[in-house]
């Protein structure tokens, strides 16, 4: 190189303006370096390219898992409110039987006073038939006469 | 409004200051059929609070009284609402959205005119802001929903019911401005269903000017409580906790720790000790058909360190009228023909008033302490079931170690003998005894297994004469392999069916200790009983 090209390239290098052929499209990197540089862009896209792939089988297991996580939530409320329709249905069927228990205890005391009753009547009955003839027929009388004409 | 209409009714009482945010809430829910009834109880603030309200116009009902108290107001509002569902909400709480469409659309599903609905909750402060949320136990309270009143649970202002429930039991009683809420949900409890539903439904506020911190309300309070452990009867308080003692004990802890009511869970504690001993007893006793062995029987009886109330004396006529009526303890007759066990047990039962019922056949005697030391655990410990080890045969038959939860276990070996169990009454009232007259008397344990907990008490309480439960292993079986419920339980019916080829030939007694199903406890029952065999 000239003494006159080699002082202008190093004032390019200096000021960072292009030399004349640059500025003319003169090749002045090597078939070496070109060669370098393609397989590193090459590389560079296959690169690019596997990490797309990747990502496209990561977003679309990503969809399958939020569908998944979706519809597993799904059953879960379902499950969750046929829980509590249950155990709705299970307050009402123990209540139920609660109040079943309160009813039978009342007619279970209700019949008990009603067959005290009638044991005291039968007593009462026995007791009169008991009785001389004589003695308690006339008190009968005078109160069913009193209750007919008072 | 049809049928799914809802009246939400707000009584408010110089309650400016925080109205407007409840009518917003109600307004809010989404349900189209609901009426806002704002009932003014006489405010005296120089018309502040009508004026809250009336800026909401004709999109709320707005009716006045002279200030009688929430209960009245909340009774006017019940006369007036035009809904068939009634909600009621404080001037100072909040609805949550949706709390209206998701209670109406429980009841839809539910269609029954007596469950009144309630719900979680959440707290919020003067300002407004969440401070903590009140959510229950839904499956507790599902298996036992009277203890949403028992246990103090139940906010007004979460239910949702129908105006025609609360007007059937009585409306709000004005005699009690400050428990009047309480009051109503104990006449539901015995009336109708309180169903929990498990979501937060209200923000309840909590605020310095609130009536219920105020000294009358707390005294209104007591007196509410005291009523409540006084009326409670011995069936319901079984019903919630086992036996009346362990109502009072859970009830005094409650209001001890959840309730500013010290005074009346000392009295609970207080009643609870006395509660056992003050229990009422009947004994039912199978009289049989040898006279002298039923005079036996019942002097047993009546030399119990504890007389039971009465006692229920079944059998023939004859037999019955040669015992008569006189004795230590009250005596009843139930004469019968019938020969069936359960038929004559249920016929005695039937007669019981008593809380706790022993049951007894002639020939068999009770041991003196019987009926002092079975009522004395079964109430302490709030079991609905018990039996006892017995002597037969001079021997003692340790069946006593049998007890828990001992459902399926039970079907392969039943060791309860009729004349060592004692049961609550309620047991008989929930129609799970004696109702099958030709099923073994087996049958009635297992049913019971299968529902609540066996109390197995180790000391020898009854005399034996022939113990019955080796007969029925044959009749048992066959019971069993007719029963939905319990057939499929196979390894305790192939351990029942060893059993019982092991009764018939001796040498087959080995295989069937050596049951691998079989555990410890349980192979010492079986040798237990057939030595007593």
């Amino acid at each position: 190189m000239p003494l006159r090209d080699l002082l202008q390239r190093g004032r390019a290098l200096l000021t960072r303006s292009p030399t004349e052929d640059e500025a003319a499209g003169i090749a002045v990197t090597s078939a070496a370096d070109c060669e370098a540089i393609e397989g590193l862009l090459h590389e560079t896209q296959r690169r690019l390219a596997v990490a797309d792939q990747r990502l496209a089988i990561l977003e679309s297991s990503n969809r399958t898992a939020v569908r998944a996580v979706r519809r597993f939530l799904q059953d879960r409320e379902r499950l969750v409110a046929e829980r509590e329709a249950a155990l709705i249905q299970l307050s009402i069927a123990v209540g139920d039987r609660q109040r079943t228990m309160m009813l039978n205890e009342h007619l279970l005391t209700a019949l008990r006073d009603s067959e005290e009753a009638r044991a005291r009547l039968e007593d009462e009955k026995r007791d009169l038939r008991q009785q001389p003839a004589g003695s308690g027929t006339p008190a009968v009388l005078t109160v069913e006469a009193g209750s007919f004409t008072g | 409004m049809g049928d799914r209409s809802v009246t939400i009714a707000i009584p408010v009482h110089n309650g400016a200051n925080y109205l407007g945010e409840a009518i917003e809430s109600a307004l809010c829910q989404g349900h189209p059929e609901t009426e806002i009834i704002i009932v003014d109880d006489g405010s005296d603030d120089d018309g502040q609070t009508l004026a809250v309200a009336r800026a909401f116009g004709d999109r709320i009902r707005i009716l006045q009284q002279p200030n009688e108290g929430v209960a009245v107001a909340l009774n006017t509002a019940l006369a007036c609402a035009s809904g068939r569902l009634f909600s009621w909400l404080s001037h100072d709480d909040l609805f949550e959205p949706g709390k209206t469409e998701r209670q109406v659309q429980i009841l839809d599903t539910l269609n029954r005119d007596d469950v009144c609905l309630f719900s979680d909750l959440s707290w919020i402060d003067a300002s407004g802001h969440i401070t903590g949320e009140q959510r229950l136990n839904l499956a507790m309270l599902a298996r036992n929903p009277r203890l949403a009143f028992y246990e103090g649970l139940i906010n007004g202002c979460t239910i949702l019911a129908a105006r025609d429930l609360l007007l059937r039991v009585g409306g709000f009683d004005a005699r009690y401005p400050h428990t009047q809420d309480y009051r109503m949900w104990w006449r539901l409890t015995r009336e109708a269903h309180f169903v929990h539903v498990p979501h937060c439904l209200l923000r309840s506020r909590l605020h310095p000017d609130q009536g219920s911190h105020r000294h009358d309300a707390l005294s209104e309070n007591r007196a509410f409580w005291s009523d409540v452990l006084d009326e409670t009867s011995e069936v319901e308080a079984a019903m919630v906790d086992g036996s009346r003692e362990r109502f009072l004990r859970r009830t005094g802890g409650f209001l001890r720790y959840r309730s500013p009511n010290r005074r009346v869970a000392d009295r609970a504690d207080l009643t609870a000790q006395s509660c056992a001993a003050e229990a009422s007893v009947s004994v039912v006793i199978d009289v049989g058909s040898d006279l002298e062995a039923a005079r036996r029987t019942i002097d047993s009886v009546e030399g119990q360190t504890r007389l039971p109330n009465e006692m229920i004396l079944v059998g023939d006529a004859s037999i019955l009228h040669a015992l008569g009526r006189d004795g230590a303890c009250h005596r009843v007759l139930r004469p019968t023909q019938k020969r069936q066990i359960p038929t004559r047990l249920r016929y005695g039962l039937t007669a019981t008033r008593g809380g706790y019922v022993a049951l007894l056949m002639a020939p068999d005697v009770f041991a003196p302490e019987k009926i002092a030391r079975q009522v004395a655990r079964m109430s302490a410990l709030g079991c609905l079931a018990s039996h006892s080890s017995y002597c037969s045969g001079g021997e003692t038959v340790a069946t006593g170690s049998f007890g828990g939860r001992v459902y399926p276990e039970i079907v392969g070996d039943c060791h309860v003998e009729i004349s060592t169990v004692m049961i609550h009454r309620i047991l008989f009232l929930s129609g799970l005894l004696f109702m099958d007259e030709d099923a073994p008397l087996a049958s009635n344990w297992i049913e019971v297994a299968a529902r609540h907990e066996w109390l197995g008490l180790e000391e020898p309480l009854s005399v034996i004469e022939a113990p019955r439960a080796p007969e029925e292993m044959a009749p048992l079986l066959t019971w069993l392999r007719a029963s939905a419920q319990h057939r499929h339980h196979a390894a305790q019916m192939g351990r029942l069916e060893r059993r019982l080829a092991g009764t018939l030939t001796p040498s087959t007694h080995g295989k069937d200790e050596r049951d691998a199903g079989a555990s410890r406890p349980m192979r010492a029952l079986a040798e237990g009983s057939y030595a007593a065999a």
